[in-house]
């Protein structure tokens, strides 16, 4: 899986998969010693992203001084380092930048294009966030679903007005029968989900909430822009996500949350992750999540 | 053979564990043209089902 930063230079997005290739040399035991292994005749050499001393030069550039023995010098256990780095940059890249990442190659299902265009639509009137299910199989956890959740900001009715509108206008319905104000009702007063679907269709469907709560408000206040191809979809943060899910604490549910761990383990802010656990009174560690 | 739940939802972890690494370890095109297929077919299916908005309304009302 590739996920890069729209916002990080190719220096420093080649590093990152260098340290990343080393770390799974020695994850893997292909090597005893990655360092030995790489760099045989250097001692001094740091796969910690602040001894990159020349970040901002060219990759190769940026490579070849990276550690104190080899300043200068390009050896062979470096030419060989940056092939096996291409091979990852090919093969395996996670990478996120502040609130925003690219899926650069994903190729998009049914249920993606749904949500595309559903989003599409109700983003002329209001940002959302899409959280929940939608998160892990975005990322490509292999299950389907009927429904995608998003929460949207409380709203004035007369924005929502203009949401139903033009949401109608694009081929869409609301499976509640309730007229726009009886919507309306349901979502700011009895705090209840609302369905939209494309007409004569069930399933998928969008159920749309206000933000009700800090953990919603967290969400939407720090959605992540994800980008593939030539499509943007705003998705609620890991951090909050697997705590959430094992609160919610159904099989599937539990299962979403170990999914995203391990997609996003190598990059996600274990402070935070560890901060929604205490919050929400749960713990991920008899599943593998540990922070 | 009694069936363990216990154990079925282990097996069923370490599958969603391995099943990431093999995500993590594809190209995004192959993992998500595969993906696709599986998402793609569900949907196809979900065509076929014979409901009203009252009755799904009803299905999943509490969830």
């Amino acid at each position: 899986m590739r996920l890069c930063a729209g916002n990080q230079d190719a220096s420093e997005f080649l590093l990152d998969s260098l340290m990343r290739c080393l770390a799974v040399c020695v994850h893997r035991r292909w090597v005893g010693n990655a360092q030995n292994y790489f760099f045989p005749n250097h001692s001094a050499v740091s796969f910690n992203r602040s001894s990159t001393p020349h970040h901002g030069q060219n990759p190769s550039a940026s490579f070849a001084f990276w550690g104190a023995g080899g300043r200068g010098r390009t050896t062979s256990a470096m030419v060989q380092t940056v092939k096996l780095a291409e091979i990852i940059l090919v093969t395996m890249e996670i990478r996120r930048g502040k609130n925003k990442m690219s899926v650069d190659g994903k190729v998009a299902t049914e249920l993606d294009c749904f949500v595309l265009d559903c989003a599409g639509i109700i983003e002329k009137t209001t940002p959302y966030v899409i959280v929940s299910g939608y998160v892990a199989i975005f990322f490509g956890r292999a299950r389907g679903t009927e429904d995608i959740d998003m929460l949207i900001p409380r709203i004035k009715k007369d924005e929502f007005m203009k949401m139903h509108k033009n949401l109608a206008k694009e081929g869409y319905y609301f499976l509640n029968p309730e007229d726009a104000e009886g919507l309306y009702d349901m979502l700011a007063n009895d705090k209840l989900g609302i369905r939209i679907a494309k007409k004569n269709t069930i399933i998928p469907n969008m159920e749309m909430k206000f933000v009700k709560d800090g953990f919603d408000d967290f969400s939407l206040r720090n959605r992540q822009e994800v980008v593939f191809g030539k499509n943007r979809v705003y998705l609620a943060p890991f951090e909050i996500q697997i705590p959430y899910k094992i609160r919610l604490s159904s099989e599937k549910d539990i299962e979403d949350a170990v999914y995203l761990w391990e997609i996003s383990k190598d990059f996600i802010d274990r402070k935070a992750v560890a901060a929604f656990f205490r919050e929400l009174k749960v713990r991920g560690d008899k599943y593998g999540i540990e922070v | 053979m009694k069936f363990d739940p216990k154990k079925n939802t282990l097996a069923r972890i370490e599958f969603v564990r391995q099943y990431a690494g093999w995500v993590k370890s594809a190209e995004n095109k192959v993992w998500s043209r595969q993906q696709a297929k599986l998402i793609d077919s569900f949907m196809q299916n979900a065509k076929n089902f014979k409901l009203t908005p009252e009755k799904y309304l009803a299905m999943v009302k509490g969830r």
